[in-house]
């Protein structure tokens, strides 16, 4: 069976649950720590999509904020990005809007999906609904995710290793 | 200048110009043209053209190898090419022109790793008892890597453990080796390779290095890591110890070579790390690996040690023959005490509930029948009492096993010589043989008071023994254990006469029945007596010294037995000669033959030996009723014997 490996980038605002997302998906051997002093920890996950093997190399960057910004040259050779947001904070959507604008523009355009996390506090979401439908309109792949549960965290690798094949 | 441009040139100018011009020209261009079809000639001539190279050939490779790899590399996929091609079309061809280099390449091949081996089997054993092993041992013992493995490290100079070939744009792993992949160090390579890539692009960012350029080295206690960097893709080695400057000769090398030849699939790479696996040779290339050489002061300082290390084992040696003398007398000791101790539990009568140990030796606690043997008899030779300090805490107890109970009933009983004593399976003791009546009543008194009996029983004991009597066969003898002995039978008057002064000698014989019991002399008497009265000497007519029948030998023998049996029996006897006549005749001659003929025969015994005291001659008429048939035995002698004390 052929091996195709993909390098993923995991992109999102500080806090939005981008590690515990894929913590129970993933193979990893690098600690927690490395978020905070390189910016990123490198975790691996592999899946078979048709007759092929994709081994998918999961760049986890730490969330951006005021006080950190992502490093772009983590961002090169990628073949795809997971753009993770918080339900539960508007703020966060803006943040992944202004980060897809700038990987666009900087990287050109790669196969991506937008998570909207913690769908088992849905009720206290806050994102603006109509925002969301108009991306969706726009094409963007979007699911609702639970870290929490598991909800819809190995459909999102799959459909990314989809679009990237 | 192009041949076709002159001409073009020439054929215009022939129209335009006049003939001394051509002349001219041809004066001056004329040689420069002959050497150019010269070399057109030799251009349009392969052959030519092939041996002119052949020349210069040689010469070139010679030149080209000197200035570089390049011909090399260039020649290789033509070269592999080549002798793929041979190989699939006749395989002999390759099989016959490798088989003279085949043998030796094995054999050096081999060689090769058992030099390996065998240096790093002497880095080994000449490190096992130096000081420097004992430390290194200790720090094996501290970081829990084998201690081969220490070793290892520590006599080497520099190891390229492994060696990432890292796509350069994506982190991804293009190739990886390691000296031994199945190693625990060995992580996840593709997290490794991605997390080298992120470092080495953390490092550019933040310190805003050219994009070329690149992180150079990570150092990591002893361990290196060297990173070579190329256009597309990244050499990454780990390296325990330290490496040498020319081993980025090396990296450079198989980075140039991979970038050479898997140019195209690095440019275009899309996650496919497969056809990479070419670049392996390249990579096993930069495993390399140097051991420490001895400097002569080490070897001095190993000669020293060795002289130490020499007197140090004799010590040890010293050392191990003591304990093991010691180790075998302690074995001896302890193999000794445990088949003493087993010894012990089996012995009849002592029962070992525990054996404890006490300072010098050890105490046995248990239970001990005062009539079993004395542990203390049973301590084999090999426990030196003297050395060993042994307490006995034996409580006294009754063993019911049947051999105590018959000696403890031995005992107590006072069981004499001639009873033996037996248990039956019930439990009864059983006794026969012989014994005074005091003894079997005192028996039957004491007998409760022997532990572990049911019963008791006496029936085939006796107080007389009476094969002492040594009765004969025609007596039988019988006690009923209440002091009477009978005898029945005929016997010898001498053995009546011992057995009755035996039988009131003995003290449980208080009366002695011998009312059955008939002398054998007695019966002989009245035998011989009844022959003799019926004897008779017969005299001829009117004679007292001629005799018709005379006393046979036998009938004297008879009288002989008469007076011995009266002399045994202590009986007086007197034997009455008795004279007879017929009556015819004168009556007072008859009375006097009467009296001569008894004389006669009384005279005839005393000289055959009968005491004469025993005989009485004396006539006397005829006793019988006369008739013609008896008339001779009228003129006889008769015997009666006459017994006064009857």
């Amino acid at each position: 069976m052929p091996i195709i490996q993909k390098k993923i980038c995991l992109l999102g605002a500080f806090a939005v649950g981008k590690t515990s997302l894929v913590q129970q998906y993933v193979n990893s051997i690098f600690s927690e720590k490395y978020l905070t002093t390189l910016g990123v920890k490198i975790d691996k996950k592999s899946l078979q999509i048709d007759d092929t093997e994709v081994k998918l190399m999961i760049w986890d960057l730490a969330g951006e904020d005021e006080f950190m910004k992502i490093r772009m040259s983590y961002l090169k050779g990628s073949s795809g990005f997971l753009y993770v947001v918080d339900g539960t904070r508007s703020e966060t959507l803006d943040t992944v809007l202004m980060l897809h604008e700038k990987i666009e523009h900087e990287i050109g355009s790669l196969p991506f999906i937008l998570l909207l996390n913690k769908s088992d506090l849905e009720s206290d979401w806050q994102i603006d609904m109509s925002l969301i439908n108009e991306l969706t309109e726009k094409g963007w792949q979007i699911y609702k995710t639970s870290a929490k549960q598991g909800d819809y965290v190995d459909e999102a690798f799959i459909q990314l290793s989809h679009k990237m094949l | 200048m192009p041949k076709e441009t002159l001409t073009d040139c020439d054929n215009k100018d022939v129209s335009a110009s006049d003939a001394s011009l051509d002349a001219l020209r041809h004066l001056i261009l004329q040689p420069e043209q002959d050497k150019i079809a010269q070399l057109q000639q030799r251009l349009d001539d392969t052959a030519s053209l092939a041996q002119e190279i052949s020349h210069i050939l040689p010469n070139a490779i010679e030149q080209s190898r000197q200035q570089g790899e390049q011909l090399s590399d260039a020649l290789m996929p033509t070269v592999e090419d080549a002798v793929k091609a041979s190989v699939t079309k006749d395989i002999s061809t390759f099989a016959d022109a490798l088989y003279p280099v085949m043998g030796p390449a094995i054999r050096r091949s081999i060689a090769e790793a058992f030099k390996e081996m065998l240096q790093s089997l002497n880095v080994t054993m000449e490190n096992s008892f130096s000081r420097q092993g004992l430390q290194w041992r200790l720090e094996s013992m501290r970081t829990g890597k084998s201690f081969s493995e220490i070793v290892l490290l520590r006599s080497l100079e520099y190891r390229v453990e492994q060696v990432f070939l890292i796509h350069r744009e994506t982190g991804a792993l293009l190739q990886h080796i390691a000296i031994d992949m199945e190693a625990d160090s060995i992580q996840d390579a593709d997290m490794v390779s991605g997390m080298l890539t992120a470092i080495t692009d953390f490092a550019q960012d933040s310190f805003d290095i050219e994009s070329q350029s690149t992180l150079d080295s990570i150092n990591i206690d002893d361990l290196t890591v060297l990173i070579e960097s190329g256009p597309q893709a990244i050499l990454a080695v780990a390296i325990r110890g330290t490496a040498p400057e020319n081993i980025r000769e090396i990296l450079r090398h198989a980075l140039e070579l991979t970038h050479h030849n898997q140019g195209y699939e690095l440019v275009h790479f899309e996650g496919d790390a497969a056809p990479f696996e070419e670049s392996k040779p390249y990579l096993e290339s930069c495993l390399k690996a140097q051991y420490k050489e001895k400097s002569a002061d080490s070897e001095q300082e190993q000669g020293k040690e060795k002289k130490q290390l020499k007197y140090l084992g004799i010590i040890l040696l010293l050392f191990s023959f003591l304990f093991a003398g010691w180790s075998y007398h302690s074995y001896q000791n302890r193999a000794a005490w445990h088949t003493y101790i087993q010894q012990l539990k089996k012995e009849p009568g002592i029962i070992v509930t525990d054996v404890q140990k006490i300072e010098g030796g050890f105490s046995i606690i248990g239970l001990h029948d005062p009539l079993a043997l004395r542990p203390e008899a049973l301590l084999p030779d090999a426990i030196d009492i003297t050395q060993t300090n042994i307490q006995y805490q034996l409580e006294p107890y009754q063993s019911l096993l049947p051999n105590f109970i018959l000696q403890r009933a031995t005992q107590l009983l006072n069981k004499p010589k001639q009873i033996n004593f037996s248990l039956n399976e019930q439990g009864q003791l059983i006794a026969q043989g012989i014994a005074s009546l005091q003894w079997q009543k005192e028996t039957q008194q004491s007998i409760r008071f022997v532990t572990g009996l049911t019963g008791y029983n006496d029936t085939q004991v006796t107080a007389v023994d009476l094969s002492t009597f040594n009765a004969p066969k025609t007596v039988t003898l019988s006690y009923d254990n209440k002091g009477t002995l009978s005898a029945t039978g005929t016997a010898a008057k001498a053995w009546i006469d011992a057995t009755m002064i035996q039988a009131q000698a003995h003290a449980d014989i208080h009366h002695y029945d011998q009312s059955q019991l008939t002398s054998a002399e007695q019966i002989q008497l009245a035998q011989r007596i009844k022959y003799i009265e019926a004897l008779f000497v017969l005299f001829k007519a009117g004679s007292a010294t001629e005799t018709s029948q005379m006393l046979n030998d036998f009938a004297l023998n008879a009288i002989h037995e008469l007076q011995s049996l009266a002399q045994v029996l202590d009986l007086k006897i007197i034997i009455h000669i008795v004279g007879h006549t017929d009556t015819s005749g004168n009556r007072r001659m008859n009375i006097k033959l009467r009296q001569q003929r008894a004389n006669f025969i009384y005279q005839f015994l005393i000289d055959a030996g009968i005491n004469a005291a025993i005989l009485l001659p004396k006539g006397k008429l005829a006793l019988l009723p006369m008739t013609d048939s008896n008339k001779k035995y009228h003129r006889s002698v008769t015997f009666q014997i006459k017994q006064p004390a009857l």
